[in-house]
């Protein structure tokens, strides 16, 4: 199938756009909210957001369907210094000066390399961070923004008062070594959750806000037997009505410009005017029609994320929640189904220009500049039957027709889907797209039902899970729509954000400082109190593994918690938390726990299969065969095995590295035998093991700990994009992989070139243990092309997916690519701009990610044949 | 020199070009102006602004107490912009 005409000509704008950022959004929101200084926090920020959605520039690109961006530019995000004011007040001065170079360059015509990524300043525009392109000009006010927010940002208050927490030194060593990626209290303090866009759809702004009022007048003054938070709720309807003003006078700007517009441009003023009045309706009504409901969806996930740095807000089933409009269209003759493909693909456009401005390590660390807003397809109904749908396989179509990173697909495997549903989502993945993902719709139902049980989850709410962000089991609800006096049940998110809490501990960073006495070599810091323990033994290994882990768990859990505390009482939801139940019901914001579901906190890993691969090394060379002792391995590996760094070699994979010009061969044997030890990913039961009693203490581990809500902890086990930035700093490991290369992606994804025994031995390892104890499980393979060609090649792929799903598996994803077309692009990025590959969760434009990150998913191991 | 990127006509893309609204062309923001060059509406076009002399911001005094402002803040959407360079 071809993109349509208007999709592709606005896909070809993103292609040639940088990422921008702008001041408008934090001007007025700093400037309101510095008048209100005597007011009530929540109605302070609430007026501050209004003021600021009510002034932001409303920018209408030609042949635009669907409208509405962050803000004035197509790829554009803004700094929030109310979070995070730390990383502009640190540099002023380099920025100013910088200011002032670009003022004296002319050639304002050369566009920084890497697709839109603004890597350094040009001509008049400055690099920020390495990613955002900022106008020179407005530079001294970006700075002038940050020094007014130093010392009363959630970042600086929640400092100050991590201090006290008699770690905290600890705690700062820990970040420095970047065992731990990055505190989320500041940085994406939402996300990895999938929003709800019932309340608009279903009743309309002038209900809401009439909703509002009325609740407002019959909560004054009572608490209703609350005597904490029960008068919380006045301020709570107040800011929400207060939110949802700007909001409406946000879309009524747009209508505003689409009729300027439309005056100056008669040949599209048709289009124009259909766009205004659509805009018009939607800022007071409920939508009536598919295209006015597809608008509205889009709208209020943008504001949403304007209100907050988020990355990973998942649509989440918006096959089924967009359902109603597209039935009923359908069937009136309003819509054909051309025309909802060409809006889709409108919709894939403007979700891909979605950009997210987060400190540097996080953006291009984390997340590889991805947003990751996951739509997904299939799963059940309330009541347990197959939840697909005919708008969900166009949805499916528009993934292959408008290639793009936004929304990335996600299917809910279940039994119950039909084999031609399943057989479209193969197709899918075999164009090479990186999506649609699998999640095992069952294991996913199995951990909602275990994490919020106690908050009352239940078999048929379970139903309705989601996945947010990449690869993030969420809590979900159902909502009943009524359209033309016709009901449906329709999903969304219900849940906190999650992927806040500890986020991404390097494992085998850890086990380096076990063997090395808490001692960080890179930093040259103790990081942690000397063990002293002389690791006689593997169980001895083990325990002190265990002990380290859990020692630095305890302290980011209690930092993390004092941030986000910080977070909820000085920069709370508003808009996003009047979109969740039970919010609007009871009154409360997400702070004072009015979401349904609260036990969202969790602790991320990183490089669990290195680990594993180490362990295996460690307890089969060192303490069973007494081949080394353990000075003589941790020399070796100090000594990076005679190699050079990665960084010095200039790649980050195994391949391609090299040994140092004045090594003398003393450590060959020793590397041989650390490659040659036990891995994981080839059924072996030696690291199969050792793998079930690492997930069996760590997703127990995690429950040891609580977040802010006084709520339990548990295992999210993905990589993003962590497993480039944590290896880099990582020594070499007892498994033989070196110095600063990336560990192994995913969480069950075998380590580059080490599953020799073939994928199902692969899918064997990695179902050792039981899945649903966790939040997920990631495994991503590569395969060639011609493994899956043809429709043969089809059933194929959906049968090695089946069959991993139903050994256990949480999730599965392919690259179908041939990894030639990769190092080709590695050496000719200019000629590879359209080049998508999956990542760990996401699929990213090949010209936008790390080099770390491209030499890792170039050394993964290709099936050849499946 | 007046630039596309202060143009009433200009639509921004990004921090470096943008296109025309009249022309449907894409034009770069510090390029020159055409002979329909009309001032957009940013806040150093607007009654309010207040020029300070000694810094590269400037002030306004639309909304009774004075605060600091930047020169280039697009403005369309400010409810007391008033335009005073096209007059």
């Amino acid at each position: 199938m071809k993109i349509s005409v208007r999709a592709a000509k606005l896909r070809e704008q993103y292609f040639n756009t940088l990422s921008t950022a702008s001041l408008e959004f934090p001007y007025w929101y700093s400037r309101k909210y510095d008048e209100l200084n005597y007011e009530i926090p929540v109605v302070r920020r609430a007026e501050a957001l209004k003021c600021a959605f009510s002034n932001i520039p409303t920018t209408i690109w030609p042949d635009e369907l669907l409208i509405g961006s962050k803000t004035a530019d197509y790829r554009g995000s803004f700094p929030m210094p109310w979070l995070s004011a730390g990383y502009f007040t640190a540099r002023a001065k380099e920025f100013l000066q910088a200011a002032d170079l670009a003022e004296a360059a002319s050639d304002c015509e050369q566009f920084g390399a890497g697709g839109g990524n603004v890597t350094q300043s040009f001509g008049k525009v400055l690099s920020i961070a390495g990613k955002f392109g900022m106008r020179a000009e407005n530079i001294p006010a970006l700075v002038k923004l940050a020094e007014n927010w130093e010392n009363r940002s959630v970042e600086d208050l929640g400092r100050r008062y991590e201090k006290i927490v008699p770690e905290y030194q600890e705690k700062e060593r820990i970040m420095e070594s970047l065992i731990c990626m990055f505190d989320s209290g500041y940085t994406l303090p939402q996300g990895r959750e999938v929003i709800n866009y019932f309340y608009p759809l279903q009743y309309g702004y002038d209900d809401l806000i009439e909703h509002c009022e009325d609740m407002a007048a019959s909560v004054a003054g009572s608490a209703d037997g609350d005597g904490i938070v029960g008068m919380d709720r006045l301020y709570f309807y107040i800011a929400a009505k207060i939110v949802l003003q700007g909001i409406q006078q946000w879309y009524l700007n747009y209508a505003r410009e689409a009729r300027r517009l439309a005056g100056k441009l008669p040949s599209k003023s048709g289009e124009l005017l259909e766009i205004a009045a659509i805009m018009e309706h939607i800022a007071h009504k409920p939508p009536e029609t598919f295209r006015q409901a597809l608008q509205l969806i889009y709208l209020v996930h943008i504001a949403a994320l304007n209100e907050d740095a988020i990355s990973g807000l998942s649509p989440g089933r918006i096959g089924q929640v967009l359902y109603p409009y597209f039935e009923q269209d359908s069937l009136s003759g309003r819509i054909t189904e051309t025309q909802v493909i060409e809006l889709l693909e409108c919709y894939r456009v403007k979700m891909t220009c979605i950009d997210c401005f987060a400190s540097t390590g996080v953006v291009g660390g984390v997340l590889s500049g991805n947003t990751f807003n996951n739509v997904c397809v299939g799963g059940l109904t309330k009541d347990g039957q197959s939840a697909e749908n005919r708008l969900e396989e166009l949805i499916i179509e528009t993934g292959m027709s408008c290639q793009t990173t936004q929304p990335t697909l996600t299917v809910l495997y279940d039994e119950k889907l039909s084999e031609g549903f399943l057989l479209k989502a193969a197709e899918c993945v075999k164009t090479g797209v990186g999506y649609p993902a699998w999640v095992n719709n069952r294991n996913a139902m199995d951990f909602l039902l275990k994490q919020y049980g106690t908050e009352g989850m239940t078999l048929e709410e379970a139903r309705s899970v989601a996945i947010g962000g990449c690869l993030e089991t969420s809590p979900c609800c159902w909502h009943m729509l009524n359209l033309h006096g016709k009901n449906y049940t329709i999903p969304g998110g219900a849940g906190q954000p999650t992927s806040v809490g500890v986020h991404f501990i390097a494992n085998p960073k850890v086990l380096e400082l076990v063997l090395n006495n808490g001692y960080d070599e890179r930093t040259a810091r103790q990081v942690l109190q000397p063990h002293n323990h002389e690791l006689a033994d593997y169980s001895e290994l083990w325990q002190t593994f265990c002990d380290y882990y859990e020692q630095i768990v305890d302290v980011l859990v209690k930092t993390n918690n004092i941030q986000h505390d910080i977070w909820r009482k000085q920069n709370m939801a508003v808009y996003s938390s009047l979109l969740k139940p039970d919010c609007l019901e009871i009154g409360q914001h997400i702070g004072n726990m009015g979401y349904r579901y609260n036990a969202t906190y969790n602790v991320e890993s990183c490089g669990q299969v290195n680990t594993i691969n180490s362990l295996a090394a460690l307890k089969k060379l060192v303490y069973e065969d007494k081949k080394y002792t353990l000075l003589e391995l941790r020399e070796a590996m100090k000594e990076n095995f005679g190699y050079m760094t990665a960084q010095a070699a200039g790649n980050f994979s195994m391949l391609m590295q090299k040994k140092r010009a004045d090594y003398d061969g003393r450590y060959d044997e020793i590397h041989f035998n650390c490659k040659k030890a036990p891995k994981f990913g080839n059924a072996n039961q030696y690291t199969d093991e050792l793998f079930l009693q690492y997930e069996q203490w760590f997703c127990e581990m995690c429950r040891n700990y609580q977040s802010l809500y006084a709520e339990p902890l548990y295992a999210c086990q993905i990589s993003v994009s962590t497993h480039g930035a944590q290896g880099m700093v990582t020594q070499a490991t007892p498994d033989g992989r070196l110095s600063g290369t990336t560990f192994a992606d995913g969480s069950v994804s075998a380590y580059p070139g080490t599953d020799t025994e073939g994928v199902y031995a692969l899918m064997t390892s990695a179902t050792c243990w039981d899945q649903p104890q966790s939040q997920n499980s990631q495994l991503n393979l590569k395969l060639h092309p011609t493994a899956i060609s043809g429709r043969a090649g089809t059933k194929k792929l959906l049968e090695i997916t089946r069959a991993y799903l139903r050994k256990g598996g949480f999730h599965v994803q392919y690259n179908v690519v041939d990894s030639k077309t990769l190092l080709a692009a590695q050496a000719h990025p200019e000629e590879h701009r359209e080049l998508m590959v999956r990542v760990a969760g996401f699929t990213q434009y090949w010209v936008e990610i790390s080099k770390p990150i491209q030499d890792e998913v170039i050394a993964r191991t290709q099936y050849e044949k499946v | 020199m007046l630039i596309h990127g202060l143009c009433d006509n200009y639509i921004p893309v990004d921090a470096a070009k943008g296109s025309c609204a009249i022309s449907g062309q894409p034009v770069v923001f510090d390029g020159e102006s055409c002979g329909n060059f009309i001032a957009a509406p940013h806040c150093l076009n607007c009654k309010h602004f207040l020029d300070v002399k000694t810094s590269e911001l400037g002030e306004c005094s639309g909304f009774g107490k004075v605060a600091w402002v930047y020169p280039t803040m697009r403005a369309r959407n400010c409810e007391k912009y008033v335009n005073c360079k096209n007059i």
